[in-house]
């Protein structure tokens, strides 16, 4: 009879234990997850492919169910144009406005862009593909709710107005950046 | 309980997975996607979409030698 006993108590509590075990892991397979997640993109570049990457992303993660951040810095605050202003500006930020692409579709391929025959190239072959242009994949993430902010500073160094912009950027700091960074799971510099 | 149908052959990944999201936006808990796409990344993306999001994917075939046909339902 004592054996019995002995026996259900140990059996209670290997049960107990394996409980506490399944509960640890169900816990730890909810963290892998993605959703209710955030994700902060810093878009440093103005190359036609490496912005396809930057949104191509932003979309699969958004489709994922996590809240994405872009803030465009430095080179990346081209990506958020669409159109170039010209009047009340100095000559040098003129230059600048010049120089730089006018929109997002206007910028360069990173390899390969052979004074423009290497991008067209690229973008016949991605028409063939059905893959959508640049353009398009920042309307598609726009309506997934990408959030999207760009640098003062950079704007500044370049000499680009905020009229210049699309609508539905806001400003933001590297502070902000930094502060989303460490809340998300993902963090990517482009 | 709508049925409702995503035709995404032809596109490429990762666009297969954010129409499907966009489609999902739309939809009631209950309701069943059936989607299609040709792209042989679709199987392993939706997979892990629906496994992501806590949806249900139904069932997965592949028919006529390089279409996958998706059948979800929306849980959440």
């Amino acid at each position: 009879m004592k054996n019995d006993e002995m026996q259900t108590e140990t059996l209670k509590n290997e049960l107990e234990a394996l409980k506490a075990s399944v509960a640890s892991m169900e816990k730890d397979i909810s963290k892998l997850k993605l959703v209710g997640k955030s994700a902060a993109i810093l878009v440093f570049s103005n190359d036609y492919d490496r912005l396809m990457l930057a949104f191509s992303q932003a979309n699969t993660l958004a489709s994922l169910g996590v809240e994405v951040h872009m803030w465009f810095a430095f080179w990346g605050v081209v990506a958020l144009k669409k159109e170039t202003l010209y009047k009340g500006k100095s000559w040098i930020n003129k230059i600048f406005s010049f120089m730089l692409p006018c929109n997002i579709n206007a910028t360069k391929l990173s390899n390969f862009q052979y004074m423009g025959m290497g991008k067209a190239m690229l973008k016949s072959i991605m028409k063939k593909n059905n893959m959508p242009p640049l353009s398009t994949l920042l309307e598609t993430a726009r309506d997934l709710n990408v959030k999207l902010s760009v640098c003062m500073p950079s704007l500044k160094m370049f000499g680009i107005q905020k009229e210049e912009l699309i609508d539905g950027v806001s400003c933001k700091g590297a502070a902000d950046f930094l502060v989303n960074s460490g809340k998300s799971q993902i963090t990517w510099i482009i | 309980m709508a049925i409702q149908y995503l035709d995404c052959k032809g596109l490429c990944c990762p666009m297969p997975i954010v129409q499907v999201a966009r489609k999902f936006r739309g939809m009631e808990i209950g309701d069943i996607l059936e989607v299609e796409a040709d792209d042989p990344a679709f199987q392993p993306d939706i997979e892990a979409w629906a496994d992501c999001m806590g949806q249900k994917l139904s069932s997965i075939n592949i028919k006529n030698d390089n279409i996958v046909k998706a059948v979800l339902e929306k849980m959440q």
